[in-house]
């Protein structure tokens, strides 16, 4: 409240004058003790009450209409904020955009367009001494206070929408930061944004902490229809040229109507197969595709819908290496006296010689011929061991997992103890040596655990009969397959990779296995089990950072950027993840990632303009983005006058207190009975 | 008594009082002799019949002379003049002490001294008199006497009396109505606003007892004629509930109500042969006495 004639306040006590009047002529009651009330209806005291409420009326009128007058006359003005006139303002515009701002409006465009337009209308408003800041919702940078709003201006019209979900609380919070350091005495922070259902923060916002600051909240509200495409993850097999691998994808349909969506998938930029799909209202419809590589190397795909609103969301990528076959180097000891232990093995996954009709190729190497330019080429590097591993081919084997490499290992000749025992020495990462002393074990039988459990009802795997195992003891791995209490199969996380360790050997020293008929299949199971995870991609988020190691890292997008990451430290962070897309990074330990956009932000449920104050603890101004910005933010500003609604106001006042307590009536008789004694006399 | 000291029969009512004497309308029994006729023949002086004489009959009234003529025992029957029982009923409930703007409770003074007077000229005639008075029960109960010393212990406990509680005229006087004997005379002083349909009952009871029943409305001229202005909270005396009233708004309702219930008791009284008085307190009570005693004149 403000005032522009504060003197006429003095004239406030006047609306006394009414109340001093009425206690003046105030009727006494006068208290008769009468015989008896039986003759006197309770209906009658209706009169006593009518004539007191009509005093009280006509006297709360008259107070009122002096008050009102009095009000009126000081000038009153209604400001719900403070502002100091004449003093610099600093504006900082918190610029919603998050990928939901790609909302189409009905009047064309989108909700982000329309959002910059008001942001450089609001930036036009300000005065030259004013300043102005942009912060951005998704966290991506904007621009700091400053005097020049040219350069505001131009990161407004340069803001991109990005497919990442925002922080209204961060947001508000970097904006009082800045405000908290700026000379200005008016404070003022001005969200543009769709102010999302999902997005609203848990506990309101407070901007107690900084004073004489006022907030202005746009809302956008666009389209409430939109289509979206989730869930799209390939499972961990390894994928390989010529055979099927499986796309799942869901649309979701976050609108009120029932849609025909017609869904692509698109492998290399070109759609390669279609499906036509119902998705009911805020419902979702599942479904996949099979997809047979051709080639070998990395491919690159998405699936894809037609929907005009959001077309941020409306594809979903993925990405796999195909390779035309599970590449698995046999190294056996140097020892060429020693028998074959692969001799079964191959039989059983490559049994054709240089046609890998399982998809499984076998290469055979000596301990000593293996280099790390050869374990590239190798998805399985299979070791057959006897005598103790030497350092050095420890430390490459080490390498080789660190990458992600598969190692498995078996006994051999005279294994013991010590056998793998120098992978466990090199000490880049925790590896235990699994493998105890070799000892008889006359059991029969084997029980795969998941995920090759179905291989037990497939295979007669109780034909088995041991003679003999080395022991592998490790309570914290992973049992792939047992008998009875002991562990035949261990598997335990090496670096990215992962080490495979069998008890047995593949001869048919310590058991008959290699000459029955489930040994193929089962050791060509393992294989496509133990390659499974060689997939060197990751799964990201937009908006999300993406650390890599690596000193130099070079990287290009689907969307057409590339370019090169500096490390720090040995680890590179690629921070500008805003679209979504396949990354390809080369010297990375990933080659790739997938970036997808931020499901929330598909949802099109906007807050209503009371759940919009929630947001903060302290008053907000809600403008209407259909009007003229400026002209609402200076009416903030300077407040409404208040005069003439208040002048309005008492007007009807006075003409109730006339009808109300008829004065004028009396006035008339009053004037006709003196003008008829005039005429008299 | 020929210098009166007590409240309610002051020397100057004494005089007023002379020539007043109270005739019953109708025919009374009484213990005494007096001027009312008796429907019991007995052994007066005014001559009635003869009759045999029967064994048990007192020698004392045989007429010797017609024995001698007739050589029979006759005895001489005389019409009997008995005197009045005649009991006084005083309203001394709350509304009865409605003071009319003065701190004198002017309607039970007022009845007060309408009891006085009948009770000394029932003294006077030689009558027997005796008084009840009741307000939500029956308060005093004081026999029929025509003593002197009776009159003075009414006097001096009328004086004592002030009124109060709430009323139950119904039940009080089918109590009365039981107590009191046969051709008796009940005057009943109060302001009748008693809307208990057993109070009519009451009265019908003593009419079927054959007594002569008079009732006395005693009435403040404010009650009459309703003068408030403004805003008024009337009190009810008997029940201390409160009422605001615009008195102007209601004031033609009120008299309008009061006048149609005592219309209506009135007509009640008339059908069962009740003299009903209304008495305002403006009026001295010897003019009102008097008036009342010519008007009773005139019906015999």
């Amino acid at each position: 409240m403000d005032f522009g004639n504060p003197m006429f306040l003095w004239a406030l006590p006047a609306v006394l004058l009414p109340v001093i009047l009425h206690l003046f002529f105030k009727r006494r009651k006068i208290r008769v003790h009468f015989s008896t009330l039986l003759f006197f209806v309770k209906k009658e005291r209706y009169f006593a009450y009518r004539r007191k409420f009509y005093e009280l009326l006509l006297l709360a009128l008259r107070t009122l209409i002096i008050l009102l007058l009095v009000l009126a006359l000081s000038h009153i003005f209604f400001k719900r904020f403070n502002f100091t006139t004449g003093g610099s303002t600093e504006a900082v515009i918190i610029l919603d955009d998050s990928m939901s701002m790609q909302c189409n409006l009905s009047a064309g465009g989108t909700m982000f367009d329309l959002a910059k337009r008001k942001a450089e209308e609001m930036l036009n408003s300000l005065s030259g001494d004013d300043g102005a800041s942009l912060v951005l919702l998704s966290g991506r940078q904007g621009i700091n206070l400053t005097r020049d709003k040219a350069e505001v201006l131009k990161q407004v019209r340069q803001a991109q929408i990005t497919a990442a979900t925002g922080s209204m609380s961060a947001a508000t919070q970097t904006a009082i930061d800045q405000l908290r350091k700026a000379p200005g005495l008016n404070r003022e922070i001005y969200i543009l944004s769709d102010f999302q259902k999902n997005n609203k923060p848990s506990r309101a916002i407070s901007t107690a902490s900084l004073e004489n600051c006022r907030i202005f909240c746009m809302p956008f509200n666009g389209s409430s229809e939109n289509l979206s495409v989730e869930g799209v993850e390939l499972d961990s097999t390894p994928k390989i040229v010529n055979r099927t691998v499986n796309i799942p994808y869901k649309i979701v349909n976050h609108g009120r109507s029932a849609k025909d969506v017609k869904v692509e998938l698109e492998i290399d930029g070109k759609t390669v197969q279609t499906r036509q799909l119902t998705v009911k209202e805020q419902n979702s419809a599942s479904d996949r595709f099979v997809f047979v590589p051709m080639r070998s190397g990395r491919i690159i795909g998405c699936v894809k819908i037609i929907d005009e609103n959001i077309p941020l969301d409306n594809k979903a990528f993925f990405t796999f290496n195909a390779s035309g076959c599970i590449n698995v180097l046999l190294v056996k000891e140097t020892r060429d006296s020693e028998p074959d232990p692969f001799y079964f093995l191959r039989f059983a996954i490559d049994p054709v010689k240089n046609n890998p009709v399982l998809g499984i190729r076998t290469e055979t190497a000596n301990l000593n011929s293996l280099t790390g330019e050869l374990l590239k080429n190798f998805h399985i590097l299979w070791l057959a061991q006897g005598e103790k591993l030497p350092d050095d081919k420890a430390l490459l084997i080490r390498r080789y997992l660190d990458n992600g490499g598969v190692l498995i290992t078996l006994p051999s000749g005279n294994s013991s103890q010590e056998t793998y025992a120098s992978l466990s020495k090199v000490s880049n990462y925790k590896i235990y040596n699994v493998y105890r002393a070799v000892a008889p074990f006359n059991q029969s039988g084997l029980r795969f655990n998941k995920p090759l459990s179905e291989l037990n009802d497939l295979l007669q795997l109780d034909l088995i009969k041991w003679r003999k195992i080395q022991q592998i003891h490790y309570p914290a791995g992973n049992a792939v397959a047992v008998n009875g209490e002991s562990a035949m199969i261990l598997e335990q996380p090496a670096g990215k990779g992962k080490w495979l360790a069998l008890s047995f050997d593949l001869r048919r020293d310590f058991s008959n296995w290699p000459l029955l008929k489930s040994f193929p299949v089962a050791m060509s199971a393992l294989i496509n089990y133990a390659a499974g995870n060689s997939e060197k991609s990751l799964s990201s988020v937009c908006g999300e950072n993406i650390e890599l190691y690596g000193e130099k890292i070079s990287f290009s997008t689907t969307y057409g950027r590339s370019g090169e990451l500096k490390g720090k430290d040995g680890k590179c962070v690629f921070t500008e993840n805003w679209l979504p897309g396949v990354i390809l990074f080369s010297n990375a330990e990933y080659e790739a990632a997938v970036v997808r956009p931020d499901t929330s932000e598909s949802a099109t449920g906007i807050a209503d303009p009371g759940e919009i104050k929630s947001f903060f603890d302290s008053p907000v101004a809600l403008l209407d983005i259909g009007a003229d910005i400026t002209s609402q933010v200076t009416k903030l500003r300077n407040g409404a006058d208040l005069s003439g609604t208040l002048l309005f106001l008492m007007l009807i006042l006075l003409a109730a207190e006339f009808v109300i307590g008829g004065n004028p009536g009396m006035l008339w008789e009053r004037i006709k009975k003196s003008i008829s004694g005039r005429n008299k006399s | 008594m020929a210098r009166s000291q007590y409240k309610y029969l002051p020397p100057e009512t004494l005089d007023s009082l002379k020539n007043i004497e109270l005739v019953a309308k109708t025919m009374v029994e009484g213990g005494m002799l007096g001027l009312h006729r008796s429907p019991y023949h007995g052994f007066s002086s005014e001559f009635a019949e003869y009759r045999k004489y029967s064994p048990g009959d007192s020698i004392r009234y045989i007429d010797w002379k017609t024995y001698a003529r007739s050589d029979r025992y006759y005895i001489k029957c005389f019409e009997e003049e008995t005197n009045l029982r005649s009991y006084i009923v005083l309203d001394k409930s709350g509304s009865m002490g409605m003071a009319s703007g003065r701190p004198v409770p002017v309607k039970f003074n007022y009845a007060c001294y309408m009891a006085a007077a009948f009770m000394y000229l029932m003294h006077q005639q030689r009558d027997a008199f005796g008084l009840f008075t009741y307000s939500d029960k029956i308060v005093d109960a004081e026999e029929c006497k025509c003593s002197r010393s009776h009159l003075i212990k009414l006097l001096k406990l009328m004086e004592h009396l002030s009124p109060e509680g709430k009323s139950d005229a119904g039940g009080c006087l089918k109590r009365i109505a039981e107590q009191v004997p046969q051709r008796s005379m009940v005057i009943i002083f109060s302001d009748f606003f008693d809307h208990d349909p057993e109070f009519l009952k009451s009265l019908h009871h003593l009419t079927f007892k054959k007594c002569e029943v008079i009732l006395f409305q005693v009435l403040n001229d404010e009650e009459l004629k309703f003068p408030y202005k403004g805003l008024v909270q009337f009190e009810d005396l008997e029940t201390g509930e409160t009422i605001d009233l615009e008195s102007e708004a209601c004031k033609d309702f009120f008299l309008s109500a009061l006048n149609q219930y005592n219309a209506k008791l009135k007509n009640f009284c008339d059908s069962q042969r009740i003299s009903f008085e209304t008495l305002t307190v403006s009026t001295p009570f010897e003019r009102a006495l008097a008036a009342y005693f010519s008007k009773r004149e005139a019906m015999f």
